[in-house]
């Protein structure tokens, strides 16, 4: 109560252990603040007629809600909350009082759940962008490039059937509902090089117990990644062999099991490469 | 256009559950609400106030009257299965109580600076 006899209510934290300060702001004089869960608060006001009001306030988004229970003639309180339940009283026309508990539905405003990722691809392929989002449907959606809006993109994924020069750049895209919005990350669209094996993986021969190694040279758009496959078959970095995933594969102390038939695969995020096969033999 | 974690949330009243004890005389009041129970008071036809605790999934109500009190006993506020509130002894001074639903116990908090004390809402993690 201030010094006019004006009651407000507040918010104390306690980790700041700063007090804020709580007016619906359809309050004439007086606003309490009863119960808190989560980042609601609920409590009641008196307007200017002298009526009273139930309230609920968002704490993040500092925003308040009136309530009123059905069948409320001049006073309505809310004073407990839990979850999405709230109790309270009001006043009827006869001037009862009763309790009320009510269960309201939660509209909530979009929130991302997956962001769109960054694409990589070869002039003239197709690209795809994709987010998922949640809140109350309907869910709509623009996608932005360049923070320009793209006329037609207004679903959760959005295509650029063949890629050119004009289409690099950042984009990124606004999920709306009658709520509130949410906007992704910005993510980039770039063209890439498909990888090129310039220099191929040649066939060894070596004695048992030996170290055998292959490698491969490649160019195109970083980043590469490399996976050896002996018979086919992709190899793990485990045992006697190391650099499965690298531009060397190396097999150290090499056995009769280790012979066979090895290639690479090198790849970006355009396109990927296979080198030739070659054979180890294992004397 | 820079990420954004804009969020809010409204809420649509849909469903309300008048809460009239069976014992009131035109008065009922709900204070607080967890894990499915309510507690508040209701005024009967002597002009006493008593505490409730209503179970919503069974929709019964339990009268709370601290065995101390002589005259009203109201309960406030409930956090799990401990119901906080305040009773009049017969010199009419306030007391708060703590409440164990489980045991049905009642323990009688004076605040030591209080010459009439009257406890509000209450936690888990204590009083």
């Amino acid at each position: 109560m201030d010094a006019l006899n004006n009651t407000h209510g507040f918010l104390y934290n306690l980790g700041n252990q700063s007090f804020t300060t709580l007016d619906d702001p359809d309050a004439d004089n007086n606003t309490s603040a009863n119960g808190i869960s989560g980042g609601n608060i609920v409590g009641y006001y008196e307007d200017s007629q002298g009526d009273y009001h139930g309230f609920l306030y968002n704490v993040g988004n500092q925003s308040y809600t009136t309530f009123d229970a059905p069948g409320t003639d001049i006073s309505s309180n809310a004073n407990g909350i839990e979850g999405s339940s709230i109790v309270g009283d009001f006043r009827d026309s006869n001037s009862d009082f009763h309790g009320y508990l009510a269960t309201p539905v939660v509209s909530v405003a979009p929130t991302i759940t997956v962001q769109p990722a960054n694409v990589g691809v070869l002039v003239g392929k197709s690209a795809t962008f994709s987010v998922k989002a949640t809140g109350t449907a309907p869910l709509t959606y623009q996608w932005y490039f360049k923070s320009k809006k793209i006329s037609g993109a207004t679903k959760a994924s959005y295509t650029i059937a063949k890629v050119a020069a004009a289409n690099v750049g950042k984009y990124d895209v606004v999920v709306t509902n009658t709520h509130g919005k949410a906007t992704s990350h910005t993510v980039t669209l770039a063209i890439v090089t498909a990888p090129k094996i310039v220099t191929q993986p040649k066939a060894a021969t070596v004695n048992a117990g030996a170290t055998a190694k292959f490698t491969v040279k490649a160019t195109g758009s970083s980043p590469l990644t490399y996976q050896w496959q002996r018979n086919s078959v992709a190899l793990k970095n485990a045992g006697n062999v190391s650099g499965a995933t690298a531009a060397t594969l190396t097999i150290t102390k090499a056995t009769a099991s280790n012979a066979g038939t090895y290639r690479v695969i090198v790849k970006n995020a355009g396109a990927s490469a296979t080198s030739v096969s070659v054979k180890l033999t294992v004397k | 256009m820079g990420a954004s974690t804009a969020f809010s949330t409204t809420r649509e009243l849909a469903t309300y559950t008048p809460l009239n004890d069976p014992n009131e005389d035109n008065f009922t009041a709900a204070h607080g609400i967890s894990g499915g129970n309510i507690v508040g008071q209701y005024n009967d036809f002597s002009s006493i106030d008593h505490g409730f605790l209503y179970n919503v999934a069974n929709q019964t109500y339990t009268t709370l009257d601290d065995p101390d009190a002589v005259g009203s006993t109201y309960a406030n506020g409930i956090s799990g299965g401990n119901v906080v509130g305040s009773y009049q002894d017969a010199s009419q001074a306030t007391h708060g109580f703590l409440y164990d639903v489980a045991n049905q116990t009642y323990t009688t908090f004076d605040d030591p600076d209080a010459g009439n004390a009257s406890y509000q809402g209450t936690s888990a993690s204590g009083i």
